[in-house]
């Protein structure tokens, strides 16, 4: 295997290479407080779980496997710290394994008529609205749209941060972005 | 094509439909107005979803995580314990009998050397044991190619045994080139 820029980066840092660590943290800093930020929606103990996770991976770093990307390794401890707020917070945790409920909005079926939201919306005001209702998707649907569509993860590599199987994540994504669009239509 | 269904066009704008299935839903969309307007609306709501802006961060934060970095634990190997380990045993039992006859410690280190002698020797003996016995297997194998080698004799005059070494030769060969032009192509049984 031939090693990326990361597991490169990894191995110096091993060595006491701080720098190189540094470099790290400059890269993924902003995709890991987009991905608090959203999922937390404090802006403070969004900065606090960000740099945990920095100070998480830096002590665990011998233990990260290079058959691993370092990416998916670094959002596994971020949506384990995640995991961790929402059970403290006491938030009713749907199961991500659990069969979806039974919604007519959330159903893969073609729908005979719906109003065109491309419509009535322009982009800006779209992204806006999207913003808005992201905070009221459930968590765990939430946590997977946002790796998908702010963090821009394959639906494999999202698999292997959640380990769950890769159809289940297509599944929820799916549920997700039909349960924000079904919320714009009623808009 | 029937109209795909909304997971199929999720598939199409991921970029995750195969290329057959994407013509024919491209073919589809030119014919089917119900379903560009779904195509559309979807393609809208996937561009802005994508499209959320970015959380604004501190300007110096990288030096913030740099500045709390815990120090850097170096990867502790499982042999490194085991040999620091009998390093330390071995250590205890040298002090233990260099100390004289007078210390509780040394009837117990002079066992344990006594039983670690007793293993060797065992092992060693298991070791020749193994040994012998493959000796005693090859030369089995030496005596049973004799017997042959006699009873091939017996059968076929001394003068022809170089004959029967052609002919064996030969039905080998026939076999490797049968080997290797033999039909690959085996009829499946499905009809065309």
């Amino acid at each position: 295997m031939v090693p990326d820029e990361d597991r490169i980066l990894v191995r110096r840092s091993l060595k006491g290479d701080r720098s190189a660590f540094e470099l790290l943290v400059k890269k993924y800093q902003q995709p890991l407080f987009n991905y608090f930020g959203r999922l937390v929606q404090e802006r403070e103990l969004s900065l606090d779980f960000t740099q945990e996770v920095f100070l998480k991976a830096y002590a665990a770093l011998h233990t990260y496997k290079e058959k691993y990307q370092f990416s998916t390794w670094l959002f596994r401890i971020a949506s384990n710290l995640l995991i961790d707020h929402w059970r403290k917070k006491k938030l009713p945790l749907v199961s991500i394994d659990a069969e979806p409920e039974d919604d007519e909005h959330l159903q893969p079926q073609l729908p005979d008529l719906e109003p065109s939201v491309s419509d009535n919306y322009e982009k800006k005001e779209m992204m806006e609205w999207i913003e808005q209702a992201l905070s009221q998707l459930p968590e765990t649907l939430r946590e997977l749209f946002v790796l998908r569509h702010m963090n821009d993860f394959s639906y494999e590599e999202i698999a292997d941060i959640k380990h769950l199987p890769v159809g289940t994540v297509k599944n929820r994504v799916f549920q997700a972005r039909e349960w924000l669009r079904s919320r714009l239509e009623e808009r | 094509m029937s109209c795909p269904d909304l997971t199929q066009i999720y598939a199409y704008l991921d970029g995750e439909l195969p290329a057959e299935d994407r013509l024919r839903l491209e073919e589809h969309l030119e014919t089917c107005c119900r379903c560009r307007q779904l195509v559309a609306d979807r393609r809208l709501f996937l561009e802005a979803s994508s499209s959320l802006s970015k959380l604004d961060l501190p300007p110096d934060f990288s030096g913030r995580v740099m500045a709390g970095l815990p120090p850097l634990k170096s990867p502790v190997r499982l042999w490194l314990w085991l040999a620091g380990g009998a390093y330390l045993l071995f250590s205890l039992m040298v002090a233990g009998l260099a100390l004289g006859t007078r210390t509780a410690l040394f009837p117990v280190c002079l066992q344990i050397f006594k039983n670690i002698f007793n293993l060797a020797a065992d092992l060693s003996n298991l070791i020749i044991r193994l040994i012998q016995q493959a000796y005693g297997f090859i030369k089995a194998l030496r005596i049973l190619a004799g017997v042959m080698t006699r009873l091939l004799a017996d059968v076929f005059p001394s003068g022809s045994l170089g004959l029967v070494a052609l002919v064996l030769g030969g039905v080998m060969s026939l076999a490797l080139i049968w080997m290797l032009l033999r039909p690959t192509n085996y009829p499946t049984g499905e009809k065309k």
